[in-house]
């Protein structure tokens, strides 16, 4: 494996135009991605962390700060540079209501990708087919428009859809969180895969504890457009220094804390308890 | 389920269709039945794509087109909502029953400013008044952790983070002051702090209120803390009902045993192996007789091949789907 990291990236910061003056949503961030060291990111809702992937993919210009992929410099890429750097950076969108194209044949959104970077017809289908097997759907799926499927199957075509270009590195919004557990296990596995058998990169947005734990080496803490804490993911979460870290770390929900909670005080009990709100 | 009061909706047999191209049908809910009691909160966990949104669309009379409800009923308050007009149903809709969907932005303008949809919301229903309606506005966002919602009144949706988005919807849902909430993954990619403050908040209008709630999420630990009792849905059927603590306890689908070992270990690495059910879900428009789990269970005999097993009572409260289900023993 070589030294260089995948992607690299130094005092990003993102600006959108507000009321008096530009809002700034992610500020001074800096964080390297390795194919053997992802990176997990979790922080407060509207933190800045789908903004931050955004601008990873080249669709919002940072107003300061560097990106660097495969040691080229990317920042203000235009053109077959970006072209070519779009192929090799494939994003999952958090929102698959969103992120797909209503009125369109899943088969259409797979192939879609192929025929714009100009994949080989010859490829297509082996590509659709590891594709889709990846993610546990059908064939039968094929022929079905995304407003024809539920939230967790929309969630796999995203997926799937990031997969038939063979990326090399992959940013996850969210990947998993609209499948049911037991799918969600069987996608996490996938991707674990193809990052051994591809040597693939990941960034991983998630709320998801056990997500950022299986998935990522390294995490970052956002809040409020800034990584507050960063570093092994181990360290971070079972010894968290920051505070925003340690509030999250309290809140997770768990059925084992909830229960106790229950069997402790009784369900009568449960309801009278103190509310936060 | 408390008896002196009865339950306050009660669903029965409630099957629904979507006729595809070429003369198949999907029928994404099927034969579903369960009751639920004012104050509790029936939490549904499942397969993605087993028709807990199609189920929930069907008690408003939501569907998108094609679908349709091929058989049932939803008694609520008494009156069975399948067999009342529109018109009768667009008063229920919103004031009686406030539903949060699984979508969060695309069930908001996402250009009209928040104070605008909820004036919306309101004047649906009855006649309010410029004033009134803002402090009604300004408490409903206040339940749901909004603090500074003067901003967010002037705010529109597109300029809002998915997490504000979705307290606003449940502001929304709670307005009118529903007797039953529906609430399709509300808390799904919100931040924990946030989940925590949403799930505190639908609890306090519970207490307050009596609410019953039915709530769907595909985390575990989400749903331990809300729900009394769960359902587990599997291929457009019911197959596990009970008390939370019961069910995840001692499952007795075999689905459910699954889903819960699902679960990832609290000391999860890079390199590990989680535990899944094999296979995939079965495809709702090419079922056979078999039961629908058969083909990915490791107690699969027989009878399950031949035919697909009702819901019914195991155990006092506990029902199951299963002709082998899993035996139930002392709670742990
Ligand atoms: N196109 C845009 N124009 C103006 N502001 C925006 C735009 N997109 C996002 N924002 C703002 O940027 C901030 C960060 O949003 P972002 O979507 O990155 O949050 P997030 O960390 O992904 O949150 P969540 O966990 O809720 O998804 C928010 O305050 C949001 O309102
Ligand atoms: N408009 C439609 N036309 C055809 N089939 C549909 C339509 N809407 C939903 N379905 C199908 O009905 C089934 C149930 O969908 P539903 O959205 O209720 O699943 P779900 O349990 O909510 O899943 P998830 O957890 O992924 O949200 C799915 O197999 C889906 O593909
Ligand atoms: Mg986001
Ligand atoms: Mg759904």
């Amino acid at each position: 494996m070589s030294d260089a990291p995948l992607l690299e990236v130094e005092g990003l910061a993102v600006t959108f135009p507000g009321a008096a003056e530009d809002v700034r949503v992610v500020d001074d961030v800096a964080f390297s991605v390795r194919t053997d060291r992802a990176l997990g990111i979790v922080g407060e809702s509207g933190a800045g962390k789908s903004v931050l992937l955004r601008t990873l993919t080249g669709l919002f210009r940072p107003a300061a700060g560097t990106i660097r992929f495969d040691s080229r410099d990317v920042t203000n890429a235009r053109g077959a540079s970006l072209k070519a750097y779009r192929r090799d950076v494939q994003m999952v969108f958090q929102n698959p209501y969103t992120s797909l194209p209503p009125g369109r044949a899943v088969q259409n959104i797979l192939e879609e990708p192929l025929l714009i970077h100009g994949i080989s017809r010859g490829e297509w289908q082996g590509r659709l087919d590891s594709a889709l097997d990846g993610v546990g759907l059908s064939r039968s799926f094929l022929g079905r428009m995304p407003e024809q499927l539920s939230g967790g199957q929309r969630q796999r075509v995203a997926i799937a859809r990031a997969l038939v270009l063979e990326p090399r590195l992959i940013l996850l919004d969210e990947p998993v969180s609209a499948l049911d557990v037991s799918i969600r296990a069987q996608v996490l596995n996938l991707l674990t895969d193809l990052r051994r058998d591809r040597g693939l990169g990941f960034v991983v947005v998630s709320h998801d504890f056990s997500v950022l734990r299986f998935l990522a080496e390294d995490i970052a803490v956002m809040h409020r457009g800034q990584f507050v804490e960063q570093g092994e993911t181990g360290a971070v979460f079972d010894h968290p220094r920051h505070e925003y870290t340690r509030r999250l770390l309290a809140a997770m929900p768990s059925i084992e804390r909830s229960l106790a909670r229950r069997g402790d005080i009784g369900e009568a009990g449960a309801a009278e308890e103190k509310q936060d709100v | 389920m408390s008896l002196q009061s009865g339950p306050m909706l009660a669903v029965s047999g409630l099957t629904t269709e979507f006729p595809l191209k070429g003369g198949s049908v999907i029928r994404a809910v099927d034969d579903i039945s369960f009751t639920l009691a004012a104050g509790r909160t029936l939490g549904i966990v499942g397969e993605s794509g087993s028709g807990k949104s199609v189920l929930i669309r069907s008690l408003m009379r939501i569907l998108d087109a094609p679908g349709r409800i091929a058989a049932g009923s939803v008694v609520f308050k008494g009156r069975d909502l399948l067999r009342i007009g529109e018109r009768e149903m667009r008063g229920i809709r919103g004031r009686q029953i406030g539903m949060i969907f699984q979508n969060p932005a695309g069930s908001l303008s996402p250009v009209a400013t928040v104070a605008s949809q909820f004036a919306e919301a309101m004047r649906a229903h009855e006649r309010v008044g410029a004033a009134a309606a803002r402090d009604r506005s300004i408490r409903a966002l206040a339940a749901v952790g909004v603090e500074d919602s003067a901003a967010v009144l002037a705010s529109r949706p597109y300029q809002l983070s998915g997490g504000l988005i979705q307290r606003i919807m449940i502001g929304l849902a709670l307005v009118m002051g529903p007797d039953l909430i529906l609430a399709d993954e509300p808390t799904t990619n919100l931040d924990v702090t946030v989940q925590e403050q949403i799930i505190a908040a639908l609890r306090k209008v519970q207490r307050d209120f009596g609410t019953a709630i039915i709530f769907i999420s595909h985390d575990m630990g989400v749903i331990s803390e809300i729900s009394d009792d769960i359902m587990v849905m599997y291929g457009a059927r019911a197959v596990e009902y009970g008390d939370l603590r019961s069910v995840v306890r001692t499952p007795l689908h075999p689905y459910t045993d699954g889903l819960i070992r699902s679960v990832p270990p609290a000391d999860i690495r890079p390199g590990m192996r989680l535990q899944a059910i094999p296979g995939y879900p079965p495809d709702l428009s090419r079922l056979g007789g078999s039961c629908r789990f058969a083909s990915r269970c490791a107690r699969v005999r027989p009878p399950c091949e031949a035919n697909d097993p009702a819901l019914a009572e195991q155990a006092p409260g506990r029902l199951v789907a299963c002709h082998f289900p899993l035996a139930v023993t002392a709670d742990v």
